[in-house]
């Protein structure tokens, strides 16, 4: 049954008023002094205030202590109520709502140092990832700016590219133009070497000709030697009488002159004779030597002619060989010609193609200009981020100090 | 009268004989050799069944051995009959006017000829007696070779 203090207090007053006004008459019918009732009087006002007083000091000292470790940090303290009291007063109501706020202050702690903690892990891991963002944002600051620096000198190199291939397709064309012109060349020689076989073929046949006789005149300057030769075998019989006439006329002025004046007529004819055999003997000479240089100048001609007749025998093949060489070259520049029309084609196709690609070059150029321009816009993007990351991470690690004081402060309530 | 000489070619030097002495000309033939006699005599020929002995021109007038003869010098002068191989005859002279002054050398060994100087040519003249002298000398020589020889047959 619940009591409130004041009507115990009432009930003590009553108690003891009781105590105080009856107990004088008890006394007096036992005969007991009447000044005894005041000390039994006394004694139970003070008995009854110290039963109360115990009560409530005990409860308010219970929680004075309980408030005290709380007060401490140490929330493991239990608020013990004697739940089997008779009559329970205002103390064990605050006492049960000291209890029920310890619980509530000890759950809050528990809350509140779970959350410190998450929030200390949070923070750090705020901390750690805005750090590497901003680590990987200079990265990539700084790689765009490598990026920008690359595209920049690549720009360059494919200007200079753009340039290079410009002269190189001016060269292109300056080959196909050469090759257009070697090609119609080839086309002439090719005319040109059909006519030429032509006429090498004309030209053999008409050698073939002058090899025949070249031949018969050797023949005939062989029977032209020996009819020299023979000449010569007149002569030297013609020379062996005029030898002998001249000896004959010798001896006749010798026998002339033996005669004395009766030779004096032969004598005369002797000398006639004498120089009839000189003159024959001149003439002799004369056609002697003329033989002599014609036989001299047969034999350098059948000389020659035998030569020239051994070098037709090796000519005459060697005309064939030729005509089959003029012919493979007839074939050779033929095939140089059509070779040479489809390195035009291929050289006027590669011309194309190299303007074709200046002007994919040139644009690759732009494209490379407009990458460096988008790399170094980035690059000014991230250089402004990079003083808001900053301020994150001061902030991430404020927040982790803020939490650090947290859980220190959450860690001076003990709870288990 | 003036003397008629008649010119012959023995080896490269030109000789000149008077005509007198000579009694024919005839080609050179080989003429049969005789033993153990001189080098300067060189053989003996039939001429119209009669034999001549010849004479090598080139030992009689020095020019050596190795001569090339064409022709035959058949010389008479009195009983003397003796042949002559020279080189060639070139011609009969009739008018060759060569005063002594004009003999130029006349050689010791071979005193019969006599060296002038002629339209710029050297010509030898042989003076006859001389070189029938030799020819003498020569076939002399010769026979006493065959002499020799017959007196040592006999002694053998």
């Amino acid at each position: 049954m619940r009591l409130d203090l004041s009507h115990k207090f009432v009930l003590g007053f009553v108690v003891v008023a009781t105590v105080s006004a009856g107990l004088p008459t008890v006394l007096e019918t036992f005969g007991a002094p009447a000044w005894g009732s005041f000390f039994f009087a006394l004694g139970v006002g003070a008995g009854v205030g110290s039963l109360y007083a115990r009560q409530i000091t005990n409860n308010l000292g219970m929680l004075r202590s309980c408030t005290e470790s709380i007060s401490a940090g140490d929330l493991t303290t239990e608020v013990v109520v004697d739940a089997g009291r008779r009559f329970p007063d205002e103390t064990v109501d605050l006492a049960r709502s000291v209890a029920a706020m310890l619980a509530s202050l000890r759950e809050l702690v528990e809350r509140l140092q779970l959350a410190a903690d998450e929030v200390a892990q949070t923070s750090r891991g705020l901390s750690d990832s805005s750090r590497q963002v901003n680590a990987a944002n200079q990265e990539i600051s700084l790689n765009m700016e490598s990026f920008a620096r690359s595209a920049l000198k690549e720009q360059e190199d494919v200007k200079h590219i753009a340039l290079r291939m410009r002269e190189i397709s001016a060269a292109m064309q300056a080959n196909a133009e050469a090759a257009r012109e070697a090609s119609s060349l080839s086309a002439d020689s090719s005319q040109q070497t059909t006519a030429c076989v032509e006429v090498s073929r004309n030209s053999v046949t008409k050698m073939r000709s002058l090899f025949e006789k070249i031949e018969e005149s050797e023949r005939l300057m062989r029977d032209f030697e020996q009819q020299i030769k023979s000449a010569h075998n007149v002569t030297e019989m013609i020379s062996s009488v005029v030898e002998k006439t001249h000896l004959l006329s010798l001896n006749a002025s010798i026998e002339a002159a033996r005669a004395g004046d009766a030779g004096r007529g032969f004598s005369v004819v002797a000398d006639e004779i004498r120089k009839l055999a000189e003159t024959a003997g001149e003439s002799a000479g004369q056609i002697e030597e003329l033989i002599g240089h014609l036989e001299e100048g047969s034999a350098n001609v059948s000389a020659i002619t035998r030569s020239m007749g051994e070098d037709v025998c090796e000519r005459r093949e060697d005309l064939g060989e030729i005509l089959q060489a003029l012919e493979r070259v007839q074939g050779s520049i033929e095939k140089a010609s059509s070779r040479a029309e489809e390195i035009v084609e291929q050289a006027s196709r590669q011309s194309t193609d190299g303007e074709h690609l200046v002007r994919d070059i040139e644009s690759v150029a732009q494209e490379v200009t407009n990458g460096a321009k988008v790399a170094d816009e980035m690059r000014g993007g991230l250089s402004g981020q990079r003083a808001p990351m900053d301020e994150m991470v001061r902030q991430a690690a404020r927040l982790y100090t803020m939490s650090n004081e947290l859980k220190e402060v959450a860690r001076r309530f003990r709870t288990h | 009268m003036a003397t008629s000489w008649l010119q012959f070619d023995l080896g490269e030097r030109a000789y000149a004989i008077p005509l007198s002495a000579v009694a024919e000309i005839m080609r050179a033939q080989q003429p049969r050799l005789i033993p153990l006699v001189p080098l300067s005599v060189g053989g003996i020929l039939n001429i119209r069944g009669e034999p001549l002995v010849v004479l090598n021109g080139g030992a009689v007038f020095g020019q050596g051995p190795g001569l090339c003869y064409r022709h035959v010098l058949l010389l008479e002068q009195g009983d003397l009959r003796i042949g002559l191989r020279v080189g060639q005859v070139s011609r009969i002279d009739h008018d060759l006017a060569v005063s002594r002054g004009r003999v130029e050398n006349v050689d010791d060994e071979y005193p019969f000829v006599c060296r002038v100087n002629r339209a710029g040519e050297t010509l030898g003249l042989v003076e006859l007696d001389g070189f029938l002298e030799r020819a003498t000398a020569l076939l002399t020589q010769s026979r006493a070779h065959q002499g020799g020889l017959e007196k040592c047959q006999e002694a053998c």
